[in-house]
């Protein structure tokens, strides 16, 4: 079992898949000075990307991910306004109405009888 | 005489008829006297009948005819006062004088009288409470409750009839129930809202259709309990339940489903209230939004990225927000796994976006996941081998792969490419080879039937074939199947690789028939497609039997597989080649008896059929030999044999020695009984020169015989003359005899 896998050629030297063989030679020394990775792995990144068939083979292995863009702000001024309030409208409530249908007929007594009685014919 | 007779017993039979059908008519006549009365009228009918039976009479029927319609009609009578009394009873005089005047044509009584008189003075009750019923009834319809129940309720007292009274209960519970309501109504004024649900519950128990009380009940729950509102008006198709409806949802912040049911109110107060409800919208809508900024700025963009796709779910696409989680989360996200480096949980990840999404973008990051996880923990190089393979046969695909910065104006040399990563993969599984050698083996095979699927595949240009733009490989196709059921597979090799016995199928491709022995399932196939797989690694398994002579342990294999390899001639011509080679390898006599009739049920090639039937042959020779069987039951044997090859030489020379010993052997009997001249007939008729040779040979014994011992005289002559004439048309020119007739000739005895 090992600790680490192999790293990509091209994550050693901190290079894209279009760099020429001058930017991975400078890429190379840079890599040396950071000391991420131990010498023998970057002079194997360096010659792996230096022969196109071991080089073909590091293009492969990169993931293929999409570039990270910008992220877009929004303007959320409108939020300081109040927010609306509805209102619960008093003619659909119509509590005093009701009460004061009492002693005469409604509508809603016209409706309910017309629900109840309007389908019983009796029978002479 | 005999017409005096009959008219005699004529004459006394219809007298006696005739007495009968009087007494008929006595019983009819006091059947009159009481209408209730059926007996007489039973007993007359029984009698008229009996007659017509006794005599054939016109008059005997039509009186057994009117006796009937009476009793018809004294039953029709006593069901109309039934049904009379019936109506009169439940308050329909009108209904009950209509069949007292039908029962009256049919009998008039006093009693029938009176009834029809105290039914008319009813109906007079009837019609003045049918009037006020009509009116009480339209109050009802009007809503005018009370007003129908002051009518009714003295109507009732002074003629009761059950639709009054049913009516008049209906119309006492609807104004109970408004009592309640009222109730209620008073309650919720004084903010006693739990008094209040209770009146309009009891109002709604008595009166369930009682709409008021459930939009009372709505209108109550809104405060707290926007869903009960709903609850309570559900189906009520009515602008006040409609608007109450939409005010709870507004509550639930059901901004949509709140302007439905407003849709279709038409007031300008609701208007204003939907522009409002917009108004909402967009400030919900904009909340998310920052939701979604706060947790991008927070870092947690995993919780970003459901967000917005919540988002987008609700509010459709914004372009935003589809931009933020293209170019900024998913990217973001992506990358920071990949930097994670804790490869399993990257592969298991990506596993599922590879099933998800299926390309060849989530293929090849899957492929590359568990590439490296591969290098940390050998023990998933399974994983590797199933995504690795068919990332490869997938390569012109790759987009890493196509347009390659550096390359510039140069190709790249695809093949090359997959050869190097299909090293890759060999090197990682020969990596365990020394360290576990069984599982190298099983990973082997796996990776060896992806390989041998790719060639097939590609040689037979399958992957075209294959709906879907992917080419999937038998590893990955076998791990994941429920994800490919839309794949379709060929009844051949190449479909057979991607079944449970792919393995051995793709060992037996390669060669190795040994490797396939061990390897295959043990288990009965269910499609076609198995059934082809088991059939290939069976005929290969037996193959490979016959060629190292081992051919018992091919039996099994290859019996199993017998109407496949039949209907296959390749399979079959190299069956019976092989049979050939076992054969001569064979030494014991009972082990080619057993391997002819191996050979010959299983191929029924002309070499296995002529190996066999010649086996047979020489095992009933054996037989005959043994005295275990008679010549003649050797012989029908034989000829039995003889019907599946007639051209068998082997099985022809026996049956022609058998058949030559059978003459002898009868003829030489006839022989001893003194009976020559039958024998010699038989050995003429004989098809077998040999048994003509032989008789033509004892004749020319006897009659040598004959002539170095006895004397001649001119019987004996004439007897030697004829046996010589014997021999001679047996054998005319066989030149072995011809010294002998010669010398026969010399002596004065010509045959």
């Amino acid at each position: 079992m090992h600790n680490l896998p192999l790293p990509n050629p091209y994550d050693v030297l901190e290079i894209s898949p279009a760099a020429s063989h001058q930017e991975i030679t400078i890429a190379f020394t840079k890599a040396m000075k950071r000391g991420k990775y131990s010498p023998r792995e970057i002079a194997q990144a360096r010659k792996s990307l230096m022969n196109p068939q071991e080089r073909i083979i590091a293009d492969y292995l990169r993931p293929i991910t999409g570039t990270i863009g910008s992220f877009k702000r929004s303007d959320f001024t409108a939020l300081d306004t109040p927010i609306p309030k509805l209102k619960f409208l008093t003619e659909f409530d119509a509590l005093a109405e009701a009460i004061g249908d009492r002693d005469r007929v409604s509508d809603s007594d016209k409706r309910l009888g017309k629900l109840l009685f309007s389908d019983r014919s009796h029978k002479k | 005489m005999g017409l005096v007779f009959f008219l005699g017993i004529y004459y006394r039979k219809s007298y006696k008829v005739d007495r009968l059908y009087h007494q008929g008519k006595e019983l009819e006549k006091q059947g009159k006297i009481d209408f209730e009365d059926l007996n007489a009228l039973k007993q007359a009918l029984a009698i008229y009948r009996q007659c017509s039976k006794l005599v054939n009479n016109s008059k005997y029927l039509k009186a057994a005819s009117q006796c009937q319609q009476k009793i018809d009609n004294r039953y029709r009578f006593r069901q109309l006062l039934v049904l009379a009394d019936r109506y009169s009873q439940d308050g329909f005089f009108t209904k009950a004088l209509i069949e007292l005047i039908e029962a009256q044509q049919l009998w008039q009584t006093q009693a029938l009288t009176a009834e029809i008189l105290k039914c008319k003075s009813g109906i007079k009750q009837q019609k003045q409470y049918e009037h006020v019923l009509t009116q009480a009834h339209q109050k009802a319809i009007e809503g005018e409750f009370q007003g129908a129940i002051d009518l009714l309720k003295p109507a009732i007292d002074r003629f009761s009839r059950r639709d009054g009274e049913q009516l008049l209960i209906k119309l006492n519970q609807v104004i109970q129930s408004k009592n309640l309501y009222q109730l209620g109504l008073i309650a919720e004024a004084q903010g006693e809202s739990k008094n209040a649900i209770a009146f309009y519950q009891q109002a709604l128990e008595l009166i369930p259709e009682f709409i008021d009380c459930q939009l009372r009940l709505a209108i109550i729950a809104l405060q707290n309990n926007p869903q009960q509102a709903i609850n309570w008006l559900e189906k009520i198709e009515d602008e006040r339940a409609a608007y109450i409806r939409g005010f709870a949802y507004t509550k639930l912040a059901n901004w949509q489903q709140a302007n439905q049911e407003w849709r279709s109110i038409a007031l300008p107060q609701i208007e204003a209230q939907r522009y409002l409800l917009k108004e909402l919208v967009a400030r919900d809508r904009l909340m998310a939004i920052y939701e979604i900024e706060q947790l991008v700025d927070r870092k947690e963009l995993e919780v970003a990225r459901t967000i917005s796709y919540k988002f987008i779910d609700r509010y459709g696409v914004d372009l935003i927000i589809s931009h933020n989680l293209e170019n900024y989360i998913e990217p973001t996200l992506e990358s920071q796994m990949w930097h994670s480096k804790d490869w399993q949980k990257i592969t298991a990840q990506l596993e599922q976006i590879w099933l998800k999404q299926q390309d060849i973008k989530s293929l090849h990051n899957w492929a590359i996941a568990t590439y490296y996880q591969a290098q940390i923990h050998p023990d998933k190089l399974i994983d590797l081998i199933v995504a690795w393979t068919t990332a490869i046969a997938n390569l012109k695909l790759d987009p890493t792969l196509i347009d390659v910065p550096w390359m510039g104006n140069n190709n790249l040399d695809l093949r090359e490419t997959y050869l190097n990563l299909r090293q890759i993969l060999n090197n990682a599984i020969n990596l365990i080879r020394d360290r576990d050698i069984e599982e190298y083996l099983n990973l082997r095979d796996i990776y060896l039937t992806d390989i041998t699927a790719l060639f097939l595949g590609k040689q037979n240009q399958l992957d075209s074939t294959v709906n879907q733009p992917l080419f999937i490989l038998p590893s990955c196709y076998r791990s994941y199947k429920k994800h490919f059921a839309q794949l379709k597979l060929s009844n051949n090799i190449w479909g057979a690789l991607y079944t449970d016995w792919g393995i051995a199928v793709a060992a037996c491709y390669e060669g190795d028939i040994a490797r396939a022995i061990q390897i295959k399932p043990h288990k009965n196939p269910s499609s076609a497609l198995d059934r082809f797989g088991e059939c290939f690694v069976l005929y290969h398994e037996g193959c490979h039997y016959l060629h190292n002579q081992y051919w018992r342990k091919a039996i099994e294999p290859l019996q199993k597989i017998k109407a496949a390899i039949n209907s296959d001639f390749q399979w079959c011509h190299e069956i019976d080649r092989l049979c050939k080679i076992q054969r001569e390898y064979i030494r014991d006599f009972n082990e080619h008896l057993e391997f002819s009739e191996f050979c010959y049920l299983l191929i029924n090639s002309q070499a296995a059929k002529s190996y066999y039937i010649e086996y047979q042959a020489m095992k009933i020779g054996l037989e005959i030999d043994n005295r275990d069987i008679s010549f003649q039951q050797g012989l029908n044997k034989l000829k039995k044999l003889q019907n599946a090859d007639s051209t068998n030489t082997v099985a022809s020379n026996i049956i022609k020695t058998l058949e030559v010993n059978l003459e002898l052997e009868k003829i030489n009997h006839l022989w001893q009984q003194s009976e020559y001249e039958i024998a010699v007939s038989i050995a003429k008729k004989s098809h077998h020169e040999k048994v003509k040779f032989a008789v033509a040979e004892i004749c020319l014994e006897v009659v040598l015989h004959i002539l170095q011992n006895e004397n001649l005289t001119y019987e004996t002559i004439q007897s030697i003359q004829k046996i010589v004439q014997w021999a001679y048309e047996l054998c005319p020119h066989e030149p072995s005899l011809q010294p002998v007739y010669n010398h026969l000739q010399q002596i004065g005895i010509y045959p």
